[in-house]
């Protein structure tokens, strides 16, 4: 879950206070709300350095030892007991601070299990604030290594891998088979436009629905499709959400990019484990600077980021390889070297897709976007809007995608733009305004004249119209000898009823005749998962808006199931009376056992510590006439004697050790929270 | 991504340069790009080049570093040059002179940079041709690998100085006349004579096997007569028909010393083999059945060549290419006016015969008048109406037929007759029932693969002395070398969609010419029929070189009116 969806599920009042805890006082007095100040690398910087220490302590333990993987509240405890020696009440004092602060959440399962998640865009920003990971990019005198490694070759970035899948989608169709999935064909056609690496993908062991129809990357354009909002389910078929997909369209590239990358993040660090450690701290790196990934991997090291991991999280092999992720998506460059010193893998981040580079994009303006070549050849510019690219996608064929991309016109894409409601005419005042200019090439406009000269001319509507383009097409089917007889009545200048048995034949005849009739039979109102959807471009109105374009927070349509999903349970509210409740028993004890050392008799000891153990508080006892910090685990019985196990915090080895009653001279009840005696 | 818009170039990360001419300074960079990139499109505004491993080698060779193509790509780049593209080439051109074959005491030996050797040793493919490794940097390779391992090293990406030299072959005493045989003052124009030293390199092992590429008219047979002088020595000439064989002969024995004695043709019935000899690719694929072997192969090894001329390169055969693998140590010499081929077997031509050595543009050659100034006009004339009932119902083939021999092209051959009366005329069409019909109403001679050689000469010989101004010609002048020069051709009719034809036809007319140095192609075409989709798929490389098509169309009452006038 990130923010934005628990906006969702957040009152207005609870919102309100996370930003009055103190940790968020610098944010607030720089005017920040809480939504902001959570994903403020500045704010969540200070926000780390105003936690309390037992905060700071449960807070580094839990991503220490689950990442960005939500953690059942047993296990969270038990972790954070076993690498700080809190004691379980201070455990729950730090959790409530976390949660009081807007840091991390809980949900609660229907039979009362809670389950705590730092959500996960904040992932990153608290793993760099803890444990910041500042490396220098590689020097020159190592540029050497860049030019003899193999360069990984170009990758789109995944809004253009989509945007072409997401034309593809719209020129195959969006039906559904019987199976609730689409045709094998269609899926197929979407799998090969895409470049990203199946293989990246399947070593974060995803589940996805229809797997035995959906390949892994067919589901994940489709989940990439749902979640950001243009797709949805409908009767037997899904269905673009039309202003969405221009909303969409019309975002400028490094949004969409960042919001892809949002929504991958999302996706993905819950199911990474250990490894989106890793990730968190590629994120902020510097874009278009070089990297060694020993770099990464020294520092996950040094940091013993990930040592407390559960066995459980880290268990998946070959482990998920982010770089390659990254590089897949088109975000990342990566260069494989080979030197003396053994393998390495150098990378940069690219332009302005890294979370380094959040908040710079620009929009170019440029009216002069694609130029034609008079073969047909359409050079696009790098600054060519996504709704011009959406049209080109259909009316040609991509032939290359990068700095600038290349596509070629030919007859049998001029067809299929026939085939979706474009007209020769449409098609060039469409270039010509994507050209910013006022004439064709006159060898394009002739190639463009024969390949509209015979495709589409005709059209079948269902209520069996034969309609003609024009009133000499028309002509030409009734001075046919074979075809006027089975033309009905003539309807105005240009169309004919005929008898639907005969549409097959009069089909055939005008095959035959050189005139290929459109494709299907037209009916009123179109269904429209079955046309290309038109997409304003240039639409200078609406691009303003655009540029806030937010998808839905998440669209009941699942390609691929979250690891951990959480927004079907219960949003606890986060607040102390729950986890502190043993606290509010305090008055039952003895006021002297929590304010003074005391020299007790050794029933009495047991007593406070049974009581200890209860609240789960640690003790404070006097040995050898120094004071220590004990955590108690467990009382231990044996011939009628007792001994407690448990932990000396201030050990350095952080064993149990077993102490006899008689092994402390004085001893307390320590109340965390609670302001200490002395 | 923000552009610099004054810069003419966009360097994407696959080696693809897109050179925008509309920029103030495209021809400045223009000129350097063509030092270490090959023209791939040249049409509209946005011309394509590409490096290559090859064309980064010839750079090199020539003394230019990857600094100054980095800096050049980055000086004019309009955005920034893609880390793929600069490593490329560093890495490519880094590699240039690290490797090379010498000869010493009859041993093939390879010699190179300990390192990349043993990159190279990795490769599986490479280690069945390395007899002995010597020492780190130096293997003895296998007798008679010399041609595969360098195609091979080429494949992978590694650029092997050959060193290991050319047999000179049998000497030859030949020179070129300053007057050719009939009394013409003849001399090599200046770009021949680059073309010529490009080949050559002083007779060192730099040189001597490539491809010279120049526009058809430009003289192409010229540098392979001045190459074969240059090398004084026994040569073997390939080309793609009989009627070039006896063209080159004719050309030889007016431009060179040569006798009729020294110069054999083997193709048809003729199997001379003389110190000069011109032969047929047809010949030397010839077998008797399919399992047999190429038993006029042995022509290669007939004579000591100490060089072999594949005219029409792009034409080259697949065995030819393979026999060619084995005859390194011969001196190669590649001719051709487009390295398109139709199967796109182009990278075989440059690992097999050599890097293309010399290139000249066919607008470069039109602005420097060494070829005529050609226009290209496509004119539509509608099917005439009782042909279009037959057209709908025919079948896909002989659509493209009844389109093609369409009656109403014959009034509009007419009219462009009597436009450019008295001007050499070619009239060239694919159907011979058409061929025969028009050249019976025009009176023209009709020149097919049914006239005999004796006749064909006689007919080229009257066309070219002016008795006869128009000649009408079927697909066999498509490859003849210096078929009859005209000044206009008009084309009936083509093989569908055949680029190569239709760059070889308007090559017909680029001969300069005296005067305005002008000369008219048209092609005619059927309008709303399936062949003017073909006439544009011919023309793509046409205006892939910079030329432009107009186009006209005839209203369908048009021709009625043309027939009359024609009466």
């Amino acid at each position: 879950m990130n923010i934005q969806q628990l906006l969702g599920k957040l009152s207005e009042q609870r919102e309100e206070r996370f930003i009055l805890a103190d940790v968020w006082r610098p944010a607030m007095q720089r005017g920040l709300s809480w939504r902001e100040a959570a994903l403020d690398r500045e704010a969540v910087q200070s926000a780390a350095e105003r936690l309390s220490a037992n905060a700071l302590l449960v807070l580094k333990t839990m991503l220490r030892s689950f990442a960005a993987v939500p953690a059942q509240e047993e296990r969270l405890i038990t972790a954070v007991r076993k690498h700080t020696g809190l004691s379980g009440a201070e455990c729950h004092m730090g959790l409530v601070e976390l949660e009081e602060a807007g840091i991390l959440f809980s949900v609660r399962k229907v039979w009362g299990e809670k389950i705590f998640f730092i959500p996960v865009d904040c992932f990153s920003i608290w793993q760099q604030s803890l444990w910041p990971f500042q490396t220098d990019p590689l020097s020159s005198a190592n540029q050497e290594k860049l030019i003899n490694g193999k360069i990984r070759t170009h990758c789109r970035p995944l809004g253009r891998q989509l945007l072409s899948a997401f034309a593809a989608l719209a020129q195959s169709g969006l039906e559904l088979t019987k199976k609730g999935a689409l045709s094998k064909k269609t899926v197929a056609k979407l799998v090969q436009v895409v470049e990203l690496d199946e293989q990246c993908l399947h070593r974060f062991g995803l589940k996805w629905t229809h797997r035995e129809l959906y390949p892994l990357k067919a589901a994940f354009i489709l989940e990439a499709g749902a979640a950001i909002g243009l797709l949805q389910s409908g009767e037997g078929a899904l269905k673009w959400k039309e202003d969405s997909l221009t909303s969409w369209l019309e975002l400028d590239e490094g949004s969409r990019e960042r919001q892809l990358m949002d929504w991958c993040l999302r996706l993905l660090l819950p199911a990474g484990g250990a490894s989106s450690h890793a990730a968190a701290a590629l994120i902020g790196l510097e874009a278009r600077l070089w990297y060694s990934e020993r770099d990464v991997e020294e520092w996950l090291k040094k940091t013993r980021v990930e040592t407390f991991m559960n066995a459980d999280l880290n268990v998946r092999w070959p482990a998920p390889c982010w770089y390659e992720l990254f590089h897949s998506l088109g975000w990342m460059e990566l260069v494989d070297c080979c030197g003396s010193d053994g393998r390495e893998r150098l990378f940069r981040w690219k332009g302005s897709y890294s979370a380094h580079a959040r908040g710079s994009a620009a929009v170019e303006v440029n009216p002069h976007y694609i130029t034609i070549q008079p073969n047909g050849e359409l050079i696009v510019e790098p600054s060519c809007p996504f709704t011009i690219r959406w049209e080109l996608e259909l009316l040609a064929e991509r032939v290359s995608d990068e700095q600038v991309a290349v596509y070629q016109l030919k007859p049998v894409t001029v067809a299929r733009a026939l085939e979706n409601g474009r007209t020769n005419k449409s098609i060039q005042s469409f270039l010509m305004e994507a050209s910013g200019s006022d004439s064709l090439p006159s060898a394009f406009e002739a190639l463009m004249e024969v390949w509209t000269s015979r495709a589409c001319r005709y059209s079948f509507a269902e209520a069996v119209l034969l309609r003609c383009d024009s009133e000499q097409m028309a002509e030409l089917v009734e001075k046919d000898s074979e075809m006027a007889p089975m033309l009905l009545a003539k309807l105005g200048a240009s169309d004919f009823m005929v008898d639907k048995s005969q549409l097959d034949e009069i089909r055939r005849l005008l095959q035959q005749a050189g005139y290929p009739p459109r494709k299907g039979v037209q009916s009123y109102p179109e269904t429209d998962h079955k046309c290309y959807p038109f997409v304003k471009h240039l639409a200078k109105a609406s691009r303003n808006s655009a540029l806030t374009f937010t998808p839905e927070i998440k669209s009941a349509d699942t390609f691929i199931y979250e690891t951990c999903p959480l927004h079907h349970f219960e949003l606890t509210d986060g607040s102390a009376s729950e986890s502190m409740q043993p606290f509010l028993q305090l008055e039952q004890v003895p006021a002297i056992w929590t304010k003074q050392l005391r020299s007790y008799h050794h029933s009495t000891r047991k007593e406070l510590i049974e009581q200890a153990l209860e609240w789960q508080t640690p003790v404070q006892l006097r040995i050898e006439q120094e004071l220590r910090s004990f955590v108690p685990e467990r009382i231990e019985q044996q011939n009628g004697t007792w001994a407690v196990v448990g932990l000396l915090r201030d050990e350095q080895e952080r064993q149990l050790i077993r102490l006899t009653p008689d092994m402390w001279e004085e001893m307390r009840l320590v109340i965390p929270g609670l302001a200490d005696p002395t | 991504m923000h552009g610099r818009d004054d810069k003419p170039l966009v360097v994407q990360s696959d080696l693809v340069i897109l050179l925008d001419e509309s920029t103030p300074n495209a021809g400045q960079v223009r000129e350097k790009l063509i030092l270490f990139t090959d023209a791939v499109r040249r049409a509209g505004s946005i011309h394509t080049y590409r490096m290559t491993a090859l064309t980064l080698w010839n750079a090199a060779a020539s003394g230019i570093s990857a600094n100054d193509i980095v800096g050049w790509l980055s000086e004019y780049g309009k955005y920034e040059l893609p880390f793929q593209a600069e490593a490329t080439i560093r890495r490519l051109i880094g590699r240039y002179g690290c490797l090379s074959l010498t000869m010493d005491s009859g041993k093939l030996l390879f010699q190179g940079e300990p390192a990349l050797m043993e990159q190279i040793y990795r490769h599986s493919s490479i280690i069945e041709y390395v007899q002995n490794r010597l020492k780190p940097n130096e293997w003895e390779l296998c007798n008679g690998c010399r041609g595969v391992f360098k195609q091979e090293l080429t494949r992978l990406g590694y650029p092997v100085i050959d060193r290991a030299g050319y047999h000179s072959g049998e000497a030859l005493a030949v020179h070129i006349r300053e007057h050719t045989l009939r009394n013409r003052p003849f001399r090599l124009r200046d770009y021949q004579k680059e073309a010529v030293k490009q080949f050559y390199k002083e007779g060192t092992v730099q040189g001597g096997s490539g491809v010279i590429v120049l526009p058809c008219g430009a003289g192409k047979t010229i540098v392979g007569i001045a190459a074969l002088a240059q090398l004084s020595s026994a040569t073997l000439i390939l080309t793609s028909n009989s009627t070039s064989v006896k063209q080159w002969k004719e050309e030889l024995l007016d431009k060179t010393s040569l006798t009729d004695a020294e110069i054999g043709e083997y193709c048809g019935t003729l199997k001379q083999v003389r110190p000069v000899t011109i032969a047929t690719y047809n010949i030397l694929t010839h077998r008797k059945s399919k399992e047999a072997a190429f038993s006029h192969m042995r022509l290669f090894s007939e004579r000591d060549w100490g060089l072999i001329i594949y005219d029409e390169v792009h034409l080259l055969p697949a065995p030819v290419f393979r026999m060619t693998a084995d005859i390194q140590a011969t001196r190669r010499l590649g001719l051709t006016a487009t390295l398109v081929r139709e199967d796109g077997c182009a990278e075989d031509v440059y690992s097999l015969i050599g890097p293309k050595q010399f290139d000249m543009q066919w607008k470069s050659a039109e602005a420097g008048s060494y070829i005529a100034s050609v226009s290209c006009t496509e004119i539509r004339v509608p099917l005439q109406k009782e042909k279009q009932e037959l057209y709908r119902d025919a079948s896909a083939r002989s659509k493209l037929r009844l389109a093609a021999e369409n009656p109403g092209k014959i009034p509009i051959v007419q009219r462009l007759l009597q436009e450019h009366a008295g001007k050499p005329t070619l009239i060239i069409g694919q159907y011979l029932n058409q061929l025969h019909e028009i050249a019976d109403r025009l009176k023209a001679p009709l020149l097919t693969g049914e006239v005999p050689q004796q006749d064909r000469q006689l007919l080229y010989e009257r066309f070219k002395t002016g008795a006869i101004s128009v000649l009408v010609v079927s697909k066999v002048a498509n490859f003849a070398v210096d078929l009859p020069d005209a000044a206009v051709a008009i084309q009936l009719s083509g093989s569908f969609g055949s680029r190569q034809e239709e760059a070889q036809r308007i090559g017909r007319l680029l001969r300069p010419k005296e005067g305005n140095n002008s000369a008219w192609f048209y092609t005619i075409v059927t309008d709303q029929t399936k062949e003017t989709e073909f006439a544009m798929r011919r023309q793509l490389f046409m205006l892939e070189q910079g030329y432009q098509y107009e186009r006209l169309s005839l209203p369908i009452d048009g021709i009625a009116a043309l027939e009359e006038a024609a009466q």
